[in-house]
């Protein structure tokens, strides 16, 4: 294990553990710059900084919403940047969202169980999902973009078959659960299910950094061949990288079913796209081997406030599709040319 | 001599075409053949994007924004016709538009050694934006006085009962297969997409063979917009969503790699023409249009996976 753990940190300085050895000396610049995160970090703090001073304050008064949303992509964006860390992509995440929702609420209104033990069930139905995407992918050497291409297909028909275009909602014996209204409540007027989205967060920077899967991911994604001669079995951790990816989808399709009370034949419709960008923009590469779950959560948090600011400022909403295209390109060109300069591997 | 053709790439686009249309044949009887003149035009709007695509697929990169593409260069089409532009220099401010963006998007991507993926990502959602902000998000028709214009006739007419898109799509697949079987921007193309470092190696300009195969993809999905366009006389906000993923999802049908450095354009389109088969049959059938997204996700990794599983019998020589 600590032999491992050294390889990887060797191999690929970016990685978090790697950047934080190689910055235990006193080089300022490094440790603010030298990061894969620096960009993000930047860009949301003139971002909060722009609209705090453009709405003249009144923007803090968004910052509940922003959070709601932040949630509900930030889960999502979490499990596509552990698996874009492992070398994969997976663009099925909106359809799987949803469809895990619908499950949940299939369950509990034709099987009559209760609303823990559908979560359970819809949630091992999205980590089923994610071994099935894995599996065609290891297996049959598909690529994983076309094989969750497929899938999106899949899952968004059958979105669309079971809501029969329109919505399914929670039923009514099951509407104020305890569970599900400590879901729906606020403390301090933020949602609680944002405090599920810190410890998620917290959870999966800790298991990328410090733990044997997280190492063999990192490993994988940096060099499969390499990881395979010390002994890392590539397929069976991408697999697993998948099936937290699916997992996770599922789990925010079924926070938000949750919140809102019905999933609709829309839901999580284009959020593949999101949460690539935003993974991204925190630091994800498409080749693998770095990555960022802190830096993609506050990705999402910087795409999710611009809607909300610019809706504040007075702006068109068709500015917000706009600039996150134009964000997008902005961070890969300048973490390019940052890294570049600054000797981290982009 | 099946097996010899088996190995080909688009082996796997021609059997299913072939087997989709006569077992549609079958099964509707006379509604199929009346049905062809619609199916082909919508496979030559879709194609014309596909044969784009696989350009930029075959040089080893990727193109996400084609669906947006084809709706902001159509839009600003029909935007220039509102304001009294001449036909012939909107269509030509049309094309130039879409070769720029697709400069842009190739130029990005070579210069700044960026994934394609990522960089055409941003460019779905910047020209998505920008067609909401040009249109407030309200459809916009060409306007009637301008509808008899000669080159709109030309460009959204019939010839013959069939859609002219059709035409045009025909002259592109067999202009593009020609120049990616004997011309030099193909041979180019196929070795850029190969090997970039054994392509520079030997001479080739790398970088502007894949600038060149994106400007031409973008300008493609922008024609295949204004010709959109003339046939319908009017462009909505949503036109194009989610083409991009059907336009891959087709090229990859017809046999284009997505490693790069393989596959032609009409396999391309014969994809789109298998999916769009399908899609039609499937309507007219009666059965819910969601069979069909549902029936593509499938075939698509089927088709894959078979020859994941069966690597042999496909395997290109």
């Amino acid at each position: 294990m600590g032999e491992l753990n050294e390889t990887a940190a060797s191999g690929r300085t970016a990685n978090p553990a790697g950047a934080r050895v190689g910055t235990r000396g006193v080089d300022f610049r490094t440790l603010l710059f030298g990061r894969i995160e620096t960009s993000v970090i930047i860009g949301t703090a003139l971002m909060v900084l722009l609209f705090v001073i453009g709405t003249h304050g009144l923007w803090l008064y968004s910052i509940p919403s922003v959070l709601r949303i932040t949630t509900q992509v930030g889960i999502v964006a979490i499990g596509q940047a552990m698996l874009m860390a492992s070398g994969e992509i997976d663009l099925s995440v909106g359809a799987v969202f949803g469809f895990v929702g619908v499950v949940f609420i299939s369950l509990m209104s034709m099987f009559a169980i209760g609303p823990v033990p559908a979560a359970l069930l819809a949630l091992a139905v999205g980590g089923g999902i994610g071994a099935l995407n894995g599996i065609i992918t290891v297996r049959f050497k598909v690529p994983s973009m076309i094989v969750t291409l497929g899938g999106m297909f899949v899952f968004r028909a059958l979105d669309y078959v079971a809501t029969q275009g329109f919505s399914l909602s929670i039923p009514h014996d099951y509407r104020h659960v305890a569970v599900i209204e400590f879901f729906r409540a606020r403390l301090w007027g933020i949602n609680v299910t944002f405090l599920f989205l810190l410890i998620l967060t917290a959870f999966f920077v800790f298991v990328l950094a410090r733990t044997r899967l997280g190492n063999h991911i990192l490993a994988v994604g940096g060099d499969a061949n390499a990881a395979l001669a010390n002994g890392i079995p590539p397929g069976w951790t991408k697999i697993k990288a998948f099936m937290i990816c699916s997992a996770m989808a599922g789990l925010a399709g079924i926070l938000v079913t949750v919140q809102e009370g019905s999933v609709y034949s829309t839901s999580g419709l284009q959020m593949e796209l999101d949460t690539i960008a935003a993974a991204v923009i925190g630091g994800c590469t498409l080749r693998g081997g770095l990555g960022s779950v802190w830096g993609t959560v506050l990705g999402v948090f910087l795409l999710s406030s611009l809607k909300g600011g610019l809706l504040m400022i007075g702006a068109p909403t068709s500015w917000y599709i706009a600039l996150v295209g134009l964000i997008l390109i902005a961070f890969l060109v300048s973490s390019k040319l940052l890294n570049d300069r600054m000797g981290v591997m982009g | 001599m099946v097996a010899k053709l088996m190995r080909r790439h688009e082996s796997i686009a021609v059997v299913s075409a072939v087997v989709l249309f006569v077992l549609f044949w079958g099964l509707l009887g006379a509604s199929w053949p009346r049905d062809v003149p619609s199916l082909l035009r919508d496979v030559a709007w879709l194609g014309i994007v596909a044969a784009g695509e696989a350009l930029v697929i075959v040089s080893g990169e990727l193109d996400l924004s084609v669906g947006s593409v084809y709706a902001f260069v159509s839009m600003i089409f029909v935007v220039l016709l509102e304001a009294g532009v001449d036909p012939a220099v909107a269509l030509i401010i049309a094309l130039v538009l879409g070769a720029v963006i697709g400069l842009i998007n190739g130029a990005l991507t070579w210069k700044f050694k960026l994934p394609s993926l990522l960089v055409t990502l941003g460019s779905l959602f910047l020209y998505r934006g920008l067609v909401e902000y040009v249109t407030n998000g309200f459809p916009v028709s060409i306007p009637d006085v301008e509808r008899s214009d000669f080159l709109l006739q030309i460009l959204g007419g019939k010839t013959f009962g069939f859609s002219n898109s059709i035409y045009f799509c025909a002259i592109i697949v067999a202009l593009f297969s020609l120049i990616l079987a004997k011309g030099r921007f193909g041979n180019h193309l196929y070795a850029v997409g190969g090997d970039v470092q054994a392509a520079t190696a030997t001479g080739v300009p790398s970088g502007w063979v894949k600038i060149r195969a994106f400007m031409l993809c973008s300008m493609l999905a922008g024609l295949a917009g204004v010709l959109t366009a003339c046939t319908l006389s009017s462009v909505s906000t949503t036109t194009g969503t989610a083409m991009e993923f059907e336009a891959i999802a087709a090229t990859v049908i017809g046999g284009v790699s997505l490693m790069g450095g393989a596959g032609t354009v009409w396999g391309a389109v014969l994809g789109v023409f298998t999916l769009l088969a399908l899609k039609h049959g499937l309507i007219l059938q009666g059965i819910n249009i969601f069979a069909y997204q549902l029936a593509l996700g499938i075939v698509l990794v089927g088709l894959l996976a078979i020859k994941g599983v069966f690597p042999r019998v496909f395997a290109p020589q």
